[in-house]
């Protein structure tokens, strides 16, 4: 379960400062999908790389099963598998090369890394290109490595951040698939986009963020019935607008 | 640490090895482009000599028709009189030239031809040739000989050690800027692909979440990156030595005998330890150029100007006897280009030796440490 309490950050540069979360709470439990909606901007990815210990807050706390993410950042690493959508594996390594390498940079021996490999490629039908160069591999397959790169620890939690971005209709459908497998065996997914239909499919609850702040959260249909609109994008435009409060 | 820090380091390698292109810019490059230069400029030099050989000149002589001139000129080049505008040269005699009288001779003839220019050697050779025909029969008259008059013979004695001389102080010229040079640019391709190129896919993310301590990280990446460009200057070293091997490969352009010149072991080691220390050095400052630039481009736009900065140099110090200045063996670069040039010579001090690999890895390792704590920092992460 990750619990994000009162989390705000800001970006300072030499000229200006940029507000990036402000003071955001929200939790998302085991066995479900959460959803971060918003525009590019909105905050969404501040708050996911701060989960996954890549930013400090600058206040607020925010805890991944239990452990602070601040005190605790190493602990953390070993509980979540983080898969962000501007992630493009290149080169010439193979998928196998590329997971015996993170599997060995996260401590793993190699059996585990080989059974593990084996899950994995057989959960997403990888098996028969494990020992291509991934620069030859489609963006679909490629996805699927990444994927397979972000669940080799076994993670309890998965925090994926736009990662249908750029892909296309067969890579999303293997993405959606694989969010709503890790769904039904008990993993707490944490999931931002700026893709309202993909929220709506996958998501069981759902925040919507705008220019930092969190404006609101909950299970969709009851959004729909609090802010008495018909669905996700005029909820989604309402909010943004200041139509609804 | 090393553990994790050579686990990044074999998968960079391998990478790199499988990466084709990368590969042909990175090694096979430096190892083919001295060579090729080599044979292309002793080729295109060899090809203007053979044709200004066998090229026959039109040549206007003016005011002598001694006939003992123009036989020594036949023995010089292929040539024809002609008395109209269409010479190739005018060879102008003073008028009322008698031979054996004092006078200045006027070669006119266009420059801008790399073969009027071998051509024009080769007539005042001629000339210097009749000069002592004509001195010959004047000392004749009084039974002299030209060699009567020659009473001081010039012996030069060269001081220098073996391996300073000709062949070595080329070498000591040349392959200490090619080397540094190959060893920088080496380190640019790799340094930035391997961090700022990391940040663009997205990929450090990734890395960074897992167990791994950033510290690690910082060393692998270090460390693959001097192995590259080392490399990429040994490619260079092996190149030169297979131009300078080459049928016709130094001998156009460079004095023979550089295959001659041997190192001791000492000297060899010597190089070795200057190259991977200097090698160190360029890694670290590329990755930390690296992991401060947003991307590729912001990266290459920064390392260009260092870039500009190692040729510049590299050229300063070719003609540059090694330093006796202690204080330029703590400057990066410089103290390598010294080191380099001294032991291509044979001529090392140690206490030179000791203070560029000092300065050399305590600067690597400072940077080391930039790099690591960069990478423990959010900003690691900009890529806007």
């Amino acid at each position: 379960m990750i619990v994000v309490e009162n989390l705000t950050k800001t970006f300072h540069s030499r000229t200006s400062s940029n507000r990036a979360v402000n003071n955001v709470s929200f939790t998302a439990r085991d066995g479900e999908v959460f959803g971060l909606l918003g525009a590019n901007g909105a905050g969404k990815t501040t708050t996911l790389l701060t989960i996954a210990t890549l930013l400090q807050p600058d206040s607020g706390k925010v805890t991944v099963d239990g452990l602070d993410v601040v005190t605790d950042s190493r602990a953390v690493r070993n509980k979540i598998g983080f898969l962000t959508g501007e992630m493009r594996l290149t080169g010439q390594l193979t998928a196998r090369e590329l997971l015996i390498y993170f599997g060995q940079l996260d401590h793993m021996d190699n059996d585990y890394i080989n059974k593990r490999m084996k899950e994995l490629s057989n959960d997403l039908e990888l098996t028969a290109h494990l020992d291509v160069p991934i620069a030859k591999l489609s963006s679909g397959l490629t996805q699927k490595v990444s994927i397979a790169v972000a669940l080799l620890n076994e993670p309890h939690i998965i925090i994926f951040d736009e990662p249908t971005t750029n892909l296309d209709v067969m890579a999303t459908k293997i993405v959606s698939d694989f969010i709503r497998d890790a769904k039904d065996n008990g993993k707490c997914v944490l999931l931002s986009t700026h893709v309202l239909s993909d929220a709506q499919r996958l998501c069981d609850r759902i925040g919507i963020m705008y220019e930092g702040h969190l404006l609101c959260e909950g299970p969709l249909d009851e959004l729909l019935e609090q802010y008495k609109v018909k669905d996700l994008e005029q909820l989604f435009f309402s909010l943004v607008s200041g139509d609804v409060k | 640490m090393l553990n994790d820090a050579f686990i990044i380091f074999k998968k960079e390698l391998r990478n790199l090895l499988k990466d084709r292109r990368t590969l042909f810019s990175t090694f096979i490059l430096p190892l083919v482009m001295l060579p090729i230069i080599f044979i292309g400029m002793g080729a295109v030099v060899k090809s203007i000599e053979d044709s200004a050989r066998e090229t026959t000149y039109k040549i206007e002589i003016v005011d002598n028709k001694d006939n003992l001139f123009k036989e020594s000129l036949s023995e010089y080049l292929l040539w024809e009189e002609v008395d109209d505008q269409v010479s190739d040269f005018k060879i102008i005699f003073p008028p009322k030239y008698a031979p054996g009288s004092s006078a200045n001779v006027i070669i006119s003839y266009d420059s801008s031809s790399r073969k009027n220019q071998l051509a024009v050697n080769m007539v005042s050779q001629a000339l210097t040739s009749y000069e002592l025909e004509i001195a010959q029969n004047v000392l004749s008259l009084y039974n002299l000989t030209y060699q009567d008059l020659h009473t001081i013979n010039i012996v030069l004695s060269d001081t220098a050690q073996e391996a300073a001389q000709a062949g070595g102080s080329i070498l000591a010229m040349l392959m200490p800027y090619f080397m540094v040079i190959f060893l920088f640019s080496g380190s640019m391709n790799a340094g930035l692909d391997t961090t700022s190129g990391e940040k663009e896919r997205g990929s450090l993310a990734v890395l960074l979440v897992n167990q791994v301590s950033r510290s690690s990280i910082a060393w692998g990446k270090i460390i693959y990156v001097s192995v590259v460009s080392l490399f990429s200057a040994i490619a260079t070293f092996i190149g030169l030595l297979i131009a300078i091997g080459l049928p016709g490969g130094s001998d156009s352009l460079l004095a023979g005998g550089l295959l001659e010149v041997g190192f001791d072991p000492i000297s060899l080691l010597i190089i070795i330890l200057a190259l991977i220390s200097s090698a160190l050095v360029s890694a670290a400052l590329i990755t930390v150029i690296g992991c401060l630039a947003k991307s590729v481009k912001e990266g290459s736009s920064y390392v260009m100007p260092l870039y500009m900065v190692v040729v510049i140099i590299g050229v300063t110090t070719m003609y540059m006897d090694p330093s006796k200045n202690t204080l330029l063996f703590v400057v990066p670069i410089v103290n390598t280009i010294f080191v380099l040039k001294e032991s291509f010579m044979g001529m090392y001090a140690i206490s030179h030796v000791v203070l560029t690999l000092t300065s050399n890895l305590i600067l690597a390792v400072l940077q080391a440490m930039a790099v690591s704590k960069l990478f423990n920092s959010e900003r690691i992460l900009q890529t806007v």
